[in-house]
């Protein structure tokens, strides 16, 4: 995917640096999946959805 | 006129409220320092001084008036230059964005002038808080920050000029930003305390974002008591950032204190540091223990709080400078490896991104359980003195890399951090004491390190020569 978006601007030697940043996300994602989440544990984000300013209609 | 390059916010209120020096004397005094010096120390990307007088003046008319807006009321001050300000550019510390002029002023500046400060200038940060890996000193188009110690030295980032600026006596204050250790490196590294408050207490609207779940604005400033003071002005629910909160926090003043704290010290704490960052964090232990109970061994909950950070600030950054990727420009950047570090952010997954969200519930229950049995957790700050310009931070110092490391885990669940100076290590240069806090706990934090400078003289120490 970076050398079909980027790869024009990358290096052979970049792509190599790249690829070596990618494979160390990928031992931080094998360590969070070490933990063991259930289906109903959620993001730890909450949406609070816009709500119409004082005066206005649908 | 009495020296006030290094006094305190209070004692500066003094000078001002008694007419023995005017705001506009002081802001004088503060610009041409950081005109003079900012530059010995690549502190200062922007001096406001026309703006900076227009305002010193009307705080001047208002106290001639009997007005006083509170603790900071003429105080000068500098802001790291991630901030929105009005008028002067925003540049981010990126070559990119040197010319960027946003419109308005970030809530945090709005606060700052509301409560009477006397903003002087634009403070050089690490180019886009160091979002895209640095891993040297020259990672922002003014240049390295130095440490006002030793300018063969790193400020430490990526709040760089904000840690110099006050260390070197250039602002009495100043406001950084913390997604993961960007105050507590150049408080540090400079000497001066910092506070990295708790997510959400303060207003990040017009601030750059690199993490909007992890970024933080806090003070760095000479005492724990100026960090407060700080934090009560700018702190506070704004409607322009969903995720501020509503608490009020008032600043702690410095009476005696109402009952005895507890502190506590996490299990591997004192590994692998060096022995003067060891020797003087005993000592700080001997000085926390005439106002608290200290309580050892603690054990950090094992989760990846690490991975966690990392995925998430990766994710979010990269999509708050996809831009950058798009256009190309990324590659105008300092840092030789901020070119390249920000790709792999690109094709972080979403499932991987939200894993990363949903292990920081348990990491957060985790540590809230282990915080409730103390005031706070102390450690060093770092477990080393400040780093060499010329040396890659990988290669620095290799045999000390530190114990047990609570900052991963305080920036990703966002809990407080209070930084203070505790001594001088190798080569004369500051280590610092870190308190690490509940979520809203600044205070008892702020009393401790209150407590501590009380009964020690370190904030008072000045750099060579200054």
């Amino acid at each position: 995917m970076i050398r079909a978006q980027y790869g024009s601007r990358l290096s052979p030697k970049d792509l190599s640096t790249v690829a070596q940043q990618i494979q160390k996300g990928l031992e931080h994602v094998d360590q969070l999946k070490k933990v063991n989440l259930a289906n109903g544990d959620e993001p730890d984000f909450v949406f609070t959805p816009s709500r119409p300013q004082p005066g206005t209609h649908d | 006129m009495t020296d006030p390059t290094f006094l305190s916010i209070p004692e500066l209120g003094v000078l001002l409220r008694s007419r023995r020096v005017s705001s506009v004397e002081l802001a004088r005094h503060f610009l041409d320092r950081l005109e003079r010096l900012g530059p010995t120390y690549n502190a200062v990307v922007t001096v406001m001084r026309e703006s900076a007088i227009a305002e010193a003046q009307e705080r001047d008319r208002e106290l001639a008036a009997g007005k006083a807006r509170g603790a900071l009321h003429g105080i000068p001050c500098g802001v790291k230059d991630l901030l929105a300000t009005h008028g002067a550019p925003t540049t981010w510390g990126a070559a990119p964005y040197r010319d960027q002029m946003l419109k308005g002023d970030a809530t945090v500046v709005r606060r700052l002038r509301s409560a009477g400060a006397v903003v002087c200038a634009k403070l050089a940060m690490v180019e886009l808080a160091g979002g895209m890996g640095y891993n040297q000193a020259f990672a922002s188009f003014t240049g390295p920050g130095k440490t006002p110690w030793d300018p063969s030295r790193w400020s430490g980032g990526s709040s760089s000029g904000p840690g110099s600026a006050v260390g070197a006596g250039l602002v009495p204050f100043a406001i950084g930003s913390e997604t993961w250790g960007s105050i507590q490196y150049p408080a540090a590294f400079c000497g001066v305390s910092g506070l990295r408050p708790t997510y959400g207490r303060v207003s990040r609207h017009g601030a750059m974002a690199l993490s909007w779940t992890m970024d933080k604005l806090g003070p760095l400033a000479r005492t724990a008591e100026d960090c407060g003071l700080v934090l009560e002005a700018i702190a506070g629910a704004d409607p322009q950032d969903p995720t501020t909160i509503t608490q009020r926090f008032a600043a702690p003043r410095p009476v005696r204190l109402r009952r005895r704290y507890r502190v506590g010290i996490l299990r591997g704490t004192r590994e692998k540091v060096q022995p003067e960052v060891l020797r003087n964090f005993e000592a700080s232990l001997s000085v926390l223990r005439q106002v608290a109970d200290v309580v050892e061994d603690l054990q950090l909950p094992e989760l990846p709080y690490d991975a966690a950070a990392s995925i998430i600030i990766d994710a979010e950054a990269a999509s708050a400078f996809e831009p950058l990727f798009e256009n190309g420009r990324i590659t105008e950047l300092t840092a030789p490896e901020d070119r390249l570090g920000g790709y792999a952010g690109q094709v972080v997954l979403a499932k991987d991104y939200l894993r990363a969200l949903r292990v920081r519930r348990p990491a957060a229950v985790g540590l809230a359980k282990l915080l409730s049995q103390v005031d706070a957790i102390a450690a060093p700050s770092l477990p080393t003195i400040a780093w060499p310009l010329d040396a890659p931070f990988d290669k620095v110092y290799p045999n000390y890399p530190g114990g047990t490391d609570i900052s991963g885990a305080a920036n990703l669940c966002g809990v407080p951090g209070l930084f203070l100076m505790n001594g001088t290590g190798e080569a004369g240069l500051p280590t610092s004491l870190q308190l690490t806090g509940r979520a809203l706990g600044e205070a008892a934090l702020l009393a401790i390190g209150m407590a501590y400078q009380a009964r020690t003289n370190f904030h008072r120490l000045r750099p060579p020569g200054l």
